[in-house]
């Protein structure tokens, strides 16, 4: 049943003044036991420290495709690696003075343990880092968080340096590596060029013109020979026997055409003179000798025709053989045979020439194979290599930046205090606590009780739940001696309230003068 | 029997003790009663009797307030005033007739007999009424602790001897105008007392006598007593009183139920805590 708060809180108080002693004994548990834990609860400083991580900085797109910048992905989970890391927390347990009691190994460890538990390092937003640490002296505090940042910033810098100056490193190598190669393969090709001239890029052209030119010319040259040949042939012929023939008759003829002159002579001088004339007696004679020299001739040209014929052999007469046409044709056949001679000489070493073209090209061949792959070698080398080079022109931007800490990353955004105040629930807190608690938690108590117990403790209920009828409300009589002894009571819970009041102030002063 | 007759000598020799003022006062109300009380006409006239009753030695208030038995004069009146009330939804209810009310509690202890000696005192207030409380706890006694005094002989004696006469066991409790029938000596073993004829016919006797005497009867818890329940025949109604914070809706449904609906006139919450203003001082 739902009661009016103002008959609930009367009903409260009622039952708090009945109950009284209960009440003010809980009171003085209650806030004397939050006096104890408050003077004994371990104070705690809280020293924080913001780092701003420049993941983008302003060199990056400035220097973008041309360095590369180092970049941690998570900070947060970096900067733990990083902070927890055995080389920064010995660092810290030194600096924060643990070591002063000269602990063991296995101390160093719980202390290890015990600050990486009070050490918070959250991440806010992309960039900010804050790394918080709790102790009980805020001076440990503070220097714990200092040393940390500073560590952290310190190591976060001397790794971006160090990867950047590995990459460096790295990559120097490999140019070292790739020049080496380079002029390895450049050598192989030179010594390669120099023993094979052939594979000069313009060998094989010049070599088939050479060859086209060689044909050509075998082709005239053997045209030469084919001309010569009959030339030879022809004046052969006419050196042969029907030769002598034809010019023997022509001997004949000469005589003929001597005795037809001589007669010719006759007959216009006998026009004038008479045969007896001397001339023409002269003439005569010389005609009668001619013709008789004409018919010796017939004959010794039959008889020599003979012997010839006999002999199986062309006839020549030696006036013939002694005509200087005859010796001219002679020494022309001879011209022309050393001129064939000389023509064949010529076609076949043209011929040996060709044949050495067409090994000549051959070998071009094999060594073009041999020099495009030296060549494919060494231009893929090369293209690395140069590649390698501007990389590393690259790397050595990167590192240069990365030292000079112009890329810097790290920024500390607040830097660690000496916290002045405790975070921790301080003494007054407890205090405070102690006292309203006291007061709350006994009527709390008593409000569940008359919310609770089942015996009734309000006529209301009587007459609204149970449709009972109430004649009459009696409050409690008191007598006199009882309300003496409630003054008692009273007096002793007044100067009880007033001791928790005295032991509260002493304690504070105890506290805030530092001697407890 | 020889100490029922020391007793009853005993109680002899204190009524002869009676201040002369009282006589006087009383007397001086009775007249009072006699012109206005019309309605007693048919019973016997109860002015001269109250006039003569022996109150044997009245309480001081600090006396009654220090039993917790309220007076007129008591320094917080606000007790006494409910208890006026419910005098007066009382009278109200028996519409001006005397009756004989019993009082009976949820739980064991003095509630229901502070209850039934404080609404009695309330009756007494009343010049022209006198009340009569009987204690009917034979098992165990409680006037003797109320009252704060030792009463040698009560009901049980009278219901055992038949030479008790009723005006025998009716003593005086020092407050005006309120006698008592104490329970008398503890009894070990439990007779019928209540079922026998005696009493009942001494409750119409007692009602019947004076027509301003209201007669209230102070009995065990009547769910653990079936003493209650008899008695709850003899009684014009019954009260039940139920202290704070003692008892569960249950055990007061029970309660009822044992005392039947008829019967049942109401309850009476007692007990109910509060702050005392201590600053008042006594008026005496």
């Amino acid at each position: 049943m739902q009661l009016p708060f103002e008959e609930l809180s009367q009903a409260i108080i009622a039952e708090a003044f009945a109950r009284r002693n209960t009440v003010f004994t809980l009171f003085v548990v209650i806030s004397l036991s939050f006096l104890v834990v408050g003077s004994v609860w371990p104070k705690k400083f809280l020293s924080s420290v913001i780092i701003h991580v420049n993941s983008e900085n302003i060199l990056t797109p400035l220097m973008r495709g041309a360095a590369e910048t180092t970049r941690p992905t998570n900070h947060v989970s970096n900067a733990q690696e990083i902070i927890f890391g055995d080389l920064i927390m010995l660092q810290v347990i030194k600096k924060a003075g643990w070591l002063k009691t000269n602990p063991s190994e296995v101390e160093i460890e719980t202390i290890k343990k015990d600050i990486l538990e009070h050490v918070k390092i959250t991440g806010y937003g992309a960039n900010l880092i804050r790394i918080e640490y709790d102790d009980e002296k805020p001076m440990r505090a503070y220097i714990t968080v200092k040393t940390m940042a500073d560590l952290f910033i310190h190591e976060g810098e001397n790794s971006k340096i160090e990867e950047s100056t590995a990459a460096y490193d790295f990559i120097e190598k490999q140019v070292n590596e790739y020049l080496e190669k380079l002029t390895d393969v450049e050598e192989k090709l030179k010594k390669f060029r120099s023993e094979n001239p052939d594979s000069r890029s313009d060998a094989e052209r010049e070599v088939s013109a050479r060859v086209n030119n060689l044909q050509a010319e075998i082709e005239s040259t053997k045209l030469e020979l084919r001309e010569e040949q009959i030339k030879l042939e022809s004046l052969k012929k006419q050196l042969s026997g029907e030769a002598a023939i034809t010019i023997s008759q022509s001997r004949e003829g000469q005589y003929r055409r001597k005795i037809s002159n001589l007669q010719s002579e006759l007959e216009t001088l006998r026009l004038d003179y008479k045969d007896t004339y001397p001339e023409i007696v002269r003439i005569k004679y010389q005609i009668e000798d001619l013709k008789k020299s004409l018919i010796e001739e017939i004959e010794r040209r039959e008889r020599a025709k003979l012997n010839a014929k006999n002999a199986g052999e062309t006839y020549i007469d030696e006036s013939i053989v002694l005509n200087p046409l005859y010796q001219q044709l002679r020494s022309r056949a001879s011209s022309s045979e050393t001129q064939i001679a000389t023509l064949r000489a010529r076609v076949s070493e043209m011929k040996r020439m060709l044949s050495e073209e067409f090994n000549r090209t051959r070998r071009i061949h094999n060594s073009a194979a041999t020099l495009s792959k030296l060549t494919r070698n060494y231009e893929v080398n090369q293209e690395i290599y140069q590649d390698l080079l501007r990389r590393r022109e690259n790397a050595r931007v990167s590192k240069s930046l990365d030292e000079e800490q112009k890329g810097s990353i790290f920024l500390i955004q607040e830097p660690a205090k000496i916290p002045l105040l405790p975070t921790s629930i301080r003494f007054i807190h407890f205090a405070i606590a102690g006292i309203i608690l006291g007061l709350i938690i006994p009527f709390s108590l008593i409000y569940i009780l008359l919310n609770f117990d089942p015996r009734v403790r309000f006529s209301k209920i009587i007459t609204k739940e149970m449709n009972l009828p109430v004649l009459a409300e009696i409050n409690h009589i008191s007598n006199n001696n009882e309300r003496k002894s409630i003054k008692v009571n009273l007096v002793f819970l007044v100067l009880g309230v007033f001791m928790i009041f005295v032991i509260y102030g002493y304690v504070s002063w105890l506290k805030y003068s530092g001697q407890l | 029997m020889s100490k029922i007759e020391d007793a009853l000598n005993k109680a002899k020799s204190r009524q002869i003790s009676i201040p002369d003022k009282n006589v006087d006062s009383t007397a001086k109300e009775l007249v009072k009663t006699n012109l206005t009380g019309i309605d007693t006409i048919q019973h016997k006239s109860s002015a001269s009797e109250i006039g003569l009753m022996e109150h044997g030695d009245l309480l001081e208030t600090t006396e009654l307030s220090n039993m917790k038995i309220i007076s007129s004069k008591m320094h917080d009146n606000t007790v006494a005033n409910t208890y006026r009330d419910l005098r007066t939804k009382l009278i109200q209810k028996c519409q001006g007739k005397n009756f004989v009310a019993m009082l009976t509690s949820t739980v064991d202890g003095y509630s229901s007999c502070f209850t039934t000696v404080n609404l009695a005192t309330a009756f007494a207030f009343d010049e022209s009424k006198t009340s009569l409380i009987i204690d009917s706890n034979i098992s165990s006694p409680q006037f003797e602790h109320c009252l704060e005094h030792r009463y040698e002989f009560g009901l049980t004696d009278y219901l055992e001897n038949d030479d008790i006469s009723a005006q025998d066991v009716i003593q005086p409790t020092g407050i005006q105008r309120l006698k008592a029938i104490p329970a008398g000596q503890p009894r070990e073993v439990a007779h019928e007392y209540f079922t026998s004829l005696r009493m009942r016919s001494l409750v119409s006797d007692l009602i019947g006598r004076y027509s301003d005497r209201y007669i209230f009867i102070n009995s065990a818890p009547i769910s653990e007593s079936a003493d209650s329940r008899i008695l709850c025949e003899l009684c014009d109604f019954v009260i039940l009183v139920v202290p704070y914070g003692t008892s569960s809706q249950n055990k007061i449904n029970e309660a009822v139920e044992s005392i039947g609906a008829d019967k049942f006139a109401g309850i009476v919450f007692t007990e109910v805590p509060r702050v005392p203003s201590l600053s008042k001082k006594n008026k005496n």
